[in-house]
């Protein structure tokens, strides 16, 4: 079906890539990284790119997710598959919480109050040093177990993360194309003509809210087990900032875009340090190029400069990657 | 006699100045009923205010026998009120079906899990939405638009855009903000065709539109405001005669000159 093409795509190039590259850094290492960045980027594009509404406080939700995970298979014990269970309960509820009053707000407000529910959670991580191991974190986190399998390698790790993003994209392509993804879409449209089509607005934001959100907190569960260790400095403003970053700079017009833009933004840092001390102001210029340059971000501007290559005719409409 | 829409008392005051003040007025099932009056008279307030995007300040609105004051937009929209906007509220990220297909909205039922996982059931559900979306496409003229995207088309069909859209809910009351402003007089009166073919579908209609020519041809009565109040009710040639209105209108600007060509 011509929706999940896109989807065939990717999950030929996952499949291919270790195959091809069985010893690369960038692939089994790097490529469980992107994997799990490109997985929250994608939930937060629901909410970003489809929806219009923004969080600058998604590492928070990584973070729950993580340190649920990190805190019950530590603490108590727990199977590490409640346990991620348990991080998607909680961070449903909290999520379902804040989502009510923050979404009234708009625009540079929406931001700010997402931005500084971030950075309660974040402190909330740091303060009961007793219980999250403070600024040290949290070690020991057991290894994750699939049907007698140990999730303990790097190319193991690289088919469970890849796994959970084929399924996450494969969620997100379902949503978009149906009846609740038009009225997503509508809202970002439109806020005043999607209610006149019946769409109850407040509601759907804070669906979509609490769906972006889990996304991030079963990347999150994921992140804890596969690194074995967490701390606060990982689910900071930072990462929130990061993740906007990914989606903005991949391109909000499609599911794939985010995963673009997490692959880009979390190898350019690798690939730069050769530059030493300017890594960060060479991947500011880039940042700022591409959106110059590429103003729908990476992925819609270059399909659509590459695309009249392939095609004989010179069509450079972009029908084809929106989905 | 079968009331449909009725205000009592309507008043919808902004810091002190009211844009409506004190009317009632009832409209007949069936029937197209317009508003009309200058520029700042109201008219979109009153639209605002029967759909639930204001609250207004006092009064009853009732429609087909209950009040529907203090409900939100979407809950009038499933009641069965649509409307279409003065300033076109297209949703431009979209194309043409998938516009009318969010008026299908509360025809569906499918939520975010059966939708993620793509379940049988959500499928065939969307699979007669779309049919119903293209049938109002089909109705407006602009079936073979459906694909393209909305924010391509001439202002004329984005117009109509917001009539198929709307006729989407499935309404029993639609309201049309300027439905012909800022079209040409082919496009006018290709509106004014829609208008009746919407009347001859059992929908009630409420016009606002300052093409006099339009309002006179389609209306079966009128409503005319003047600085949020009621001045006077009536059939065409009624209003067109009336002493109140003919004064009303012949201070204003040049505009609304065209009232009795
Ligand atoms: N949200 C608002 N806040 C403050 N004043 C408002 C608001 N909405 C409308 N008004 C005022 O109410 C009055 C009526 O405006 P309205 O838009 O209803 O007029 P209208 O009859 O639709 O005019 P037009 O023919 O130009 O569309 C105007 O004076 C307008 O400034
Ligand atoms: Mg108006």
């Amino acid at each position: 079906m011509n929706r999940y093409r896109g989807f065939f795509v990717l999950a030929l190039i996952i499949i291919i890539a270790p195959i091809i590259f069985p010893d690369s850094y960038f692939v089994t290492v790097v490529g469980v990284t992107i994997a799990l960045n490109a997985l929250v980027a994608v939930g937060l594009n629901l909410l970003m790119g489809y929806t219009g509404q923004i969080s600058l406080g998604h590492a928070a939700f990584f973070g729950i997710g993580a340190y649920s995970s990190g805190l019950l298979t530590t603490m108590f014990s727990w199977n590490p598959w409640f346990a991620l269970l348990m991080g998607l309960l909680v961070t449903w509820l909290v999520a379902e919480i804040i989502a009510r009053p923050i979404l009234r707000l708009k625009g540079h407000y929406l931001a700010m109050a997402t931005l500084g529910f971030g950075i309660i959670i974040n402190i909330l991580m740091v303060q009961p040093t007793h219980i999250t191991g403070g600024p040290d974190g949290l070690s020991d986190i057991p290894v994750l177990n699939i049907l007698g399998w140990d999730i303990d390698s790097d190319i193991r790790w690289y088919i469970v993360a890849n796994g959970a993003l084929l399924l996450g994209v494969w969620l997100a392509l379902n949503l978009i194309n149906s009846r609740i993804g038009l009225a997503l879409r509508a809202v970002h449209g439109s806020e005043v003509g999607a209610q006149m089509m019946g769409v109850d607005i407040e509601r759907i934001k804070i669906r979509i809210f609490v769906v972006s959100a889990l996304f991030a907190a079963f990347a999150g569960s994921l992140f804890a087990h596969q690194q074995a260790f967490i701390s606060p400095d990982s689910f900071s403003f930072h990462f929130s900032i990061e993740l906007v970053v990914m989606v903005v700079l991949g391109g909000m017009a499609s599911n794939y875009g985010p995963i673009f833009g997490a692959a880009v933004l979390t190898m350019l840092p690798e690939t730069l340090v050769v530059f030493e001390d300017y890594e960060v102001l060479i991947l500011g210029a880039i940042m700022m190029g591409i959106m110059i340059f590429l103003p729908q971000g990476l992925w819609v501007g270059l399909s659509q400069k590459i695309k009249p290559l392939f095609l004989n005719k010179a069509t450079s409409s972009v029908e084809s990657v929106g989905g | 006699m079968d009331l449909f829409l009725e205000t009592q008392n309507l008043t919808k005051t902004f810091g002190g100045v009211a844009a409506i003040f004190n009317l009632s007025f009832a409209t007949r099932k069936g029937s197209v009923y317009s508003v009309i009056g200058p520029n700042g008279a109201g008219k979109t307030t009153l639209f605002n205010l029967l759909t639930g995007i204001y609250k207004p300040t006092s009064g009853a609105i009732r429609f087909a026998g209950s009040s529907i004051v203090g409900q939100p937009p979407h809950k009038i929209s499933r009641l069965g009120i649509s409307r279409t906007f003065q300033t076109p509220q297209i949703f431009l990220n979209m194309t043409v079906l998938e516009n009318t297909l969010v008026g299908c909205h509360s025809h569906g039922t499918s939520g975010f899990f059966s939708a993620a996982i793509s379940s049988p059931q959500s499928r065939r559900e969307a699979a007669r939405l779309k049919e119903q979306a293209m049938e109002n496409l089909r109705f407006c003229g602009l079936d073979h638009l459906a694909q393209r995207d909305s924010d391509a088309l001439p202002y004329g069909e984005l117009k109509r855009l917001e009539v198929a859209r709307a006729l989407s809910t499935k309404p029993k009351l639609l309201l049309m903000d300027e439905p012909a402003a800022g079209l040409n007089d082919s496009e006018t009166s290709k509106m004014g065709e829609l208008i009746q073919g919407i009347q001859k579908l059992g929908i009630s209609v409420m016009l606002v539109e300052h093409n006099m020519a339009l309002v006179m041809a389609v209306s079966d009565e009128l409503l005319v405001l003047n600085y949020g109040e009621y001045l006077a009710e009536g059939t065409p040639e009624q209003i067109q005669k009336n002493q109140k209105v003919i004064d009303a209108y012949l201070g204003m600007g040049d505009e609304n000159d065209d009232l009795f060509d």
